[in-house]
């Protein structure tokens, strides 16, 4: 069962980090030579390697194959020293202009060599072992071993400090809410890391004192944290990319943008069809839009854009004396400001719909609103619902219905806002 | 995915492109946005507001020797007009032409223009030309990428901008050099 467990976390491990390779993947086709995008792949790369080496069947496979038993374990450590390099390396980039990345980086490359060197001369000056999947639970004890283990923790300890601590650097000079939550998520992988370091270091001097073996379950909580900290890296390194178009950049949460494409569809589409020129791409169904939970900041945008676009055409075609008359029925109930605006252009639009604008002199738009206008976004998806609630109220339809009567029915009170 | 959708989202992956060269800021700020371009294309941008450009038209770009006049509608609101605007613009970006109109055609849309410094004109009133089509979609791109409507206030920067341009890069998948 635990062997089970542990398998099912590798693979949840190795799956997370090749998704966010796959992700960057076609940015990495198109900037080939940038040497950040390279640092980012070889981390991605490596890091799967590691986490597939030093699981079954891999492990035995390789063991088997080389004829050293347990040199995957090691091996597989050696990846992972690999990968903490080019994070480094990422992160160094980032940081510092390309001279004195480049620099640094030969530093880092070097320090990645001697561990890595180190480690090798450790493992093969000591006795080989029979083979095991549970290398380090089983022979920790011995002080070569536990001597490479301390390394390849030490230098991991550093990685994920340094990373810590830049990435929440970056997240203090971040300007966009996606970018600032992801460097968080990838500081807060490297606490998770920090404490699997912990663990992992806690286990090894358990033995080298000579305690018992560490219980196999340390192994088990071992991997979880491996895949809690990769699963936040590789969400908090690519969130940047494709947060805003979940709407994490926006001044409203990516469920509120949902609700509200919701709510201004009805009308999208009737203005649609009033103006079809207005639109990118012919509206779909209610229940396709529903499902579809891409792109919702920019779909939300465009059906603003599209909206006031039709609005503008509708009012420019009105008959000025239906727009007279909606104002002065308006006024006569005690509408103001942004309520009566919302209530002559919502009877604008019913008229349109009914074709009852033939023959009327151009408007134009001059003066048809001294109402305050919405100045952002959020306040114009605000100020759109409204009207969307205005348009569909009877109360309207019945007013409008009797405007060249001038016969006037009951009139709502303030719209709701 | 039908054809109009697989063509947006190529013509989408474009202009997000030909955005690694230009400054685009929290909260978006059209004035420095114009400049910014102006300077890029070593020629001035006039921004004009006019009551009812007229027809279907919302926007249009005018070329005369000097500069690149951008005309938008005054009677509509500031995101709208922030968006008729980026559209003009974005044929600059884009790198359009922009059509010359007989001195009759330049009268009855401009009647206070003199039609004979009139270069060429763009309007923004149907995406039927591929012109008006990319745009669109780079004044959506500029808008969605450029600028959330989050408040300057807590979460302006007071790093290093270098750092912060080429973490934008990365995040864009682009390069940083």
């Amino acid at each position: 069962m635990s062997l089970q467990i542990d398998a099912l976390l590798q693979a949840a491990a190795v799956a997370a980090v090749l998704l966010a390779l796959a992700y960057k993947l076609p940015s990495v086709r198109r900037h080939s030579g940038d040497l950040g995008l390279r640092a980012f792949t070889a981390c991605i790369v490596l890091t799967a390697a590691a986490l597939v080496v030093l699981v079954d069947p891999a492990h035995s496979y390789i063991d088997a194959l080389i004829g050293v038993p347990n040199l995957a374990s090691v091996q597989g450590d050696c990846l992972a020293a690999g990968s903490a390099c080019a994070t480094l390396c990422l992160l160094a980039y980032l940081n510092y202009p390309p001279d004195r990345a480049h620099r640094i980086n030969l530093v880092f490359a070097a320090i990645t060599f001697l561990v890595v060197a180190l480690m090798n001369w450790l493992f093969f000056s000591s006795p080989f072992r029979p083979e095991t999947p549970n290398y380090w639970t089983l022979y920790g004890g011995d002080p070569a071993i536990a001597t490479l283990r301390l390394v390849f923790l030490g230098f991991i300890a550093f990685v994920l400090l340094t990373m810590a601590r830049l990435t929440l650097r970056f997240a203090a000079i971040s300007t966009r809410r996606s970018m600032k939550l992801g460097m968080q998520l990838v500081a807060a992988g490297g606490a998770v890391g920090e404490l699997w370091v912990v663990l992992e270091v806690a286990r090894t001097l358990v033995q080298v004192l000579g305690a018992s073996q560490p219980p196999l379950a340390t192994e088990t909580l071992g991997r979880i944290l491996v895949a809690a900290l990769l699963t936040l890296i590789a969400i908090g390194a690519t969130l940047p990319s494709w947060g805003p178009r979940l709407g994490f950049d926006s001044a409203q949460t990516p469920m509120g943008e949902y609700l509200s494409l919701h709510r201004l569809y009805a009308l999208w589409r009737t203005l649609g069809e009033l103006t079809p020129g207005v639109a990118l791409m012919a509206p779909r169904s209610r229940f396709a839009e529903a499902i579809d939970l891409r792109d919702i900041h920019f779909r939300l945008y465009r059906r603003v854009v599209e909206m006031r676009d039709a609005i503008l055409l509708v009012k420019r075609s009105s008959d000025p004396r239906a727009t007279e008359r909606a104002t002065a029925i308006g006024l006569a109930k005690g509408l103001r400001d942004d309520d009566l605006d919302l209530m002559v252009t919502a009877t604008q639009i019913v008229l349109a719909v009914r074709g009852r604008h033939p023959g009327g002199e151009r408007q134009g738009t001059k003066g048809a609103s001294a109402a305050p206008q919405p100045a952002d976004l959020p306040a114009e998806v605000r100020w759109l619902e409204r009207l969307a609630r205005w348009y569909r109220r009877s109360a309207l339809l019945r007013m409008v219905s009797g405007i060249d009567d001038i016969d006037l029915v009951d009139l709502p009170g303030r719209a709701d806002g | 995915m039908g054809e109009t959708s697989r063509k947006l989202k190529e013509l989408r992956r474009r202009c997000v492109e030909r955005l690694k060269d230009l400054p685009l800021t929290t909260p978006f700020d059209l004035e420095r946005f114009c400049q910014a371009v102006a300077e890029h294309q070593g020629r001035r941008i006039v921004l004009q507001p006019v009551a009812d450009v007229g027809g279907q038209t919302m926007g249009a770009w005018i070329r005369i020797p000097e500069a690149d006049i951008i005309v938008f509608e005054q009677h509509t609101t500031r995101l709208h007009q922030e968006h008729i605007v980026l559209h003009e613009i974005s044929h600059i970006i884009c790198g359009h032409d922009a059509p010359a109109l007989g001195p009759d055609e330049i009268a009855l849309l401009f009647p206070d223009m003199n039609p004979e410094v009139v270069r060429g004109v763009l309007q923004r009133r149907s995406y039927r030309s591929d012109q008006e089509l990319e745009a669109e979609v780079q004044a959506s791109v500029i808008r969605e990428r450029g600028g959330s409507d989050v408040p300057a206030g807590p979460l302006t920067t007071t790093g290093d901008p270098s750092i912060l341009r080429r973490l934008e890069a990365f995040s864009r998948g682009e390069s940083a050099d």
